[in-house]
């Protein structure tokens, strides 16, 4: 009985690992295809541009929106983004990271900018990543792309945050989907600012690890 | 900064958790040191992704109209081609610049706001404009609203609105020029660079300043203006100098632990490690002074 076991272990642990095999091989593919794209419009070919946006334009969009909670706001910025990487496709270089985490990366700072600039009149509205989770994807596209997006970058990012300590992730998701500084977190919390720090520092470190061993990210 | 107190707090920093003069110090570290960058890299890499946590939403149909449109309008003349060696490479930079990737917008960015305040009154004007204002916050509103006054074109203000979201390196470059111990030095222009007016801009507790031109023409075809800073008779090279379409350029140098003792900016072919070309701008032998 035991050695069945072992043996239902083994090939458990195999199938999870070819499975993460083939994940990091599509995403490397899809990887390899947004540069493709990007290169294009650095050559001024604006059917690239529109096969970009037709990609990404949904992301880009709702991380403006998550965190403005205002949508000409949120189109004002996917705008504003999309336009400075047709004419500034220099701005990403491959070899600092995926193209996905900068254009999000570059989104989300730049709607949290406009967000403080109106004096945080508007505090970020969480879109709690567990109903978001368990809620049928509301762009209801058929884009491949997109759903090879939705189906394993985005499961591995949401298991990645569900597998912190719940303090951490808490901190992260005041500091990310909240728009707070860490100073706000203390004082909203009512815990030493040093205490947010670590659990800031600590969860991005954990997130980052297993980011990296699902291969979400480059090592 | 030290690298320890950068390391410490970079991972707040890639999630925009740290408070403006913060994240104006660690953005100002990394613009200068090659190791906490990459670190900085690493961390933003988590932190973009964790957008994809949340649900997402179907832009309405007409976005996408609205954002071709803009991108065709004629300000997009003003594109400017893939990476560092002009030529379409994917991956291309050379010498693994600190121009382009993700910090390139922030040097353009500044390179904007500062150069819109040169361009109404030289670089006195600029100081002034920038020192005018307490809040790192409120130093980028009102220069917005500044330099809007000044109806510096359409153009201008399309460059600024599209590269808006890269404002770490502005402020990484207001905190030194608006530091009460800020230091200068001017860099003379050679006959290449004649009308040019340059200084660098550092503070005695900072390992990198910030090299600020203005009417700068650009390299000839096939070259690239590289910094360098000078110490104990040696050349080090600190980066490329990208002239902006309104002739003016910012580059954070890092200068180290140890003091300098010149700075020049020579005239290379695309791909040249050594200092071997002409020289465009030089210290000389101009002695630091106080900027305020």
């Amino acid at each position: 009985m035991r050695p069945m076991q072992i043996r239902d272990e083994d090939r458990q642990r195999n199938v999870s690992e070819e499975h993460e095999a083939a994940g990091a091989a599509a995403r490397a593919e899809r990887d390899g295809e947004d540069i493709a794209l990007m290169a294009r419009i650095g050559a001024g070919d604006i059917a690239a541009f529109e096969a970009l946006y037709e990609r990404f334009g949904a992301l880009v969009y709702s991380t403006a929106l998550q965190a403005l909670a205002d949508t000409q706001a949120a189109e004002d910025v996917a705008q504003e983004i999309f336009v400075r990487l047709w004419r500034r496709p220099g701005n990403f270089d491959p070899k600092r990271g995926r193209f996905v985490s900068w254009l999000l990366s570059v989104t989300r700072n730049r709607s949290v900018d406009e967000l403080r600039s109106r004096g945080r009149r508007r505090r970020l509205q969480t879109d709690p990543p567990e109903a978001a989770e368990n809620s049928p994807d509301p762009s209801g596209r058929d884009d491949p792309a997109l759903s090879a997006l939705a189906s394993d970058d985005r499961a591995a990012v949401r298991e990645a945050l569900a597998g912190l300590p719940q303090p951490q992730r808490q901190a992260i998701e005041m500091a990310y989907f909240g728009g707070m500084t860490q100073v706000e977190i203390a004082e909203a919390l009512q815990q030493p600012l040093g205490t947010v720090k670590t659990r800031v520092r600590m969860g991005m470190r954990k997130m980052r690890a297993s980011l990296l061993a699902r291969g979400r990210v480059e090592p | 900064m030290i690298c320890r107190d950068v390391r410490d707090r970079i991972d707040a920093y890639a999630l925009g958790a740290l408070e403006a003069g913060e994240a104006a110090e660690v953005g100002l570290h990394i613009a200068g040191c090659d190791e906490c960058a990459r670190l900085g890299d690493a961390a933003r890499e988590v932190a973009g992704l964790l957008s994809l946590a949340a649900g997402l939403r179907e832009p309405p149909p007409a976005l996408k109209a609205r954002i071709l449109a803009r991108a065709l309008e004629p300000a997009a003349a003003s594109r400017e081609p893939w990476g560092d060696d002009g030529g379409g490479a994917i991956g291309a930079a050379a010498g693994g610049q600190r121009a382009g990737g993700w910090r390139g917008g922030r040097l353009a960015l500044a390179a904007v706001v500062v150069a819109l305040a040169v361009g109404v009154g030289g670089l006195g004007l600029s100081l002034a404009l920038l020192g005018r204002v307490d809040d790192l916050e409120d130093r980028n509103d009102t220069l917005v609203r500044q330099v809007d006054q000044v109806s510096v074109g359409a153009e201008g203000m399309a460059q600024f609105a599209a590269m808006a979201d890269d404002l770490d390196q502005q402020r990484a470059a207001l905190a030194v020029l608006n530091a009460p111990d800020a230091l200068r030095v001017r860099l003379d222009p050679s006959a290449r660079a004649s009308g040019a007016e340059a200084y660098y801009y550092w503070t005695p507790s900072s390992s990198s300043g910030v090299l600020l031109c203005s009417s700068l023409p650009p390299p000839p075809l096939g070259h690239t203006y590289e910094v360098w800073i000078e110490r104990s008779g040696q050349r080090a090279h600190a980066g490329r100098l990208e002239v902006h379409s309104n002739r003016t350029a910012l580059a954070i140098v890092s200068r180290g632990d140890r003091p300098i003792t010149g700075m020049v900016v020579t005239i290379e072919p695309w791909g040249s490690t050594r200092p071997s070309g002409d020289t465009l701008l030089s210290t000389a032998s101009n002695a630091p002074e106080p900027v305020h």
